[in-house]
């Protein structure tokens, strides 16, 4: 899913600032978002919350740390575990109209942080869907992926 | 305190950076009361809780400003936000892994399909404790 406002061809520093100003900006939306939810009426609030296994680009420990902190840290949306042999995050989130809503919004956010962390970026592209993992197999999905 | 011009408002902005952290601590914790589950709080209250200290931190370093303070406020902020995160991450895998499952609001659990004991229930459908018992 390539992100057209920040393109891996831009320059590196640009890339960082980029970052880290559009983190700052979403982790205070959060904020706002879970402060007004959480005063809302408890008949009238929104949450819808989900836990979606997000395939991930990140490939060394510090893009895995990363990436989960990050996300852990912006409120509502949680890192419960991941999958380094399935490159998967299991996300929890708070405000997820649909998983895909929130597979998205979680791929844009690590997109964002590979292209900052890395000089080269590299191919970022893996599929939303979750690949189908373990013994007790659900439906095959589209989209599984190679481990 | 000097009574500077710039001293009078980094005063003022501290006092407001104390009000909004302290403002934050008490939604998180109305927000412990009212969310239904484990994962909800961990994930709305642990990093606002987080914030909210971080917020007083820097308040107060804004009232009492010298070098030495803002390298201590950058190292407690960091800490705090660094630990509150690891902290929640923390709890939400623990309570997973001893069955405290998500509320029944949530609608997709992906994670429940890599458990053990899971019995093929499609992972799109509503998380029900009852596909835990069997």
């Amino acid at each position: 899913m390539p992100s057209h406002r920040n393109p891996s061809s831009a320059p590196w520093i640009w890339r960082i600032l980029s970052f880290l100003f559009w983190y700052a900006k979403e982790f205070f939306l959060a904020n706002l978002r879970v402060t007004i939810d959480v005063l809302r009426p408890t008949r009238r609030m929104k949450a819808n919350p989900a836990i979606a296994a997000v395939p991930a680009a990140s490939v060394s420990d510090a893009e895995w740390t990363l990436i989960s902190a990050l996300i852990t840290l912006t409120p509502g949306t949680l890192t419960i575990t991941i999958s380094k042999e399935h490159r998967v995050l299991y996300v929890h989130g708070m405000f997820a109209e649909t998983r895909d809503a929130l597979a998205e919004e979680i791929q844009e956010m690590e997109n964002r942080l590979l292209r900052a962390m890395r000089r080269t970026p590299g191919d970022l592209s893996r599929p939303l869907q979750a690949p189908v993992i373990g013994a007790g197999n659900t439906p095959a999905e589209e989209g599984g992926e190679q481990p | 305190m000097d009574y500077t011009t710039l001293g009078l408002v980094m005063h003022t902005i501290g006092l407001v950076c104390i009000f909004l952290g302290i403002a934050t601590i008490i939604v998180a914790g109305i927000g412990l009361f009212k969310l239904p589950d484990l994962y909800l709080r961990a994930s709305a209250v642990g990093t606002s809780a987080g914030l909210g200290v971080a917020s007083i931190v820097i308040g107060a370093l804004l009232i009492d400003f010298t070098w030495l303070n803002l390298l201590k406020a950058l190292l407690a902020v960091v800490a705090q936000l660094l630990t509150s995160t690891v902290g929640s991450m923390a709890i939400a895998r623990a309570g997973y892994l001893n069955n405290s499952l998500p509320a029944p609001i949530t609608h997709t659990d992906e994670l429940l399909t890599t458990r053990g004991d899971y019995t093929g229930q499609s992972a799109e459908t509503t998380a029900d404790p009852e596909a835990e018992s069997q």
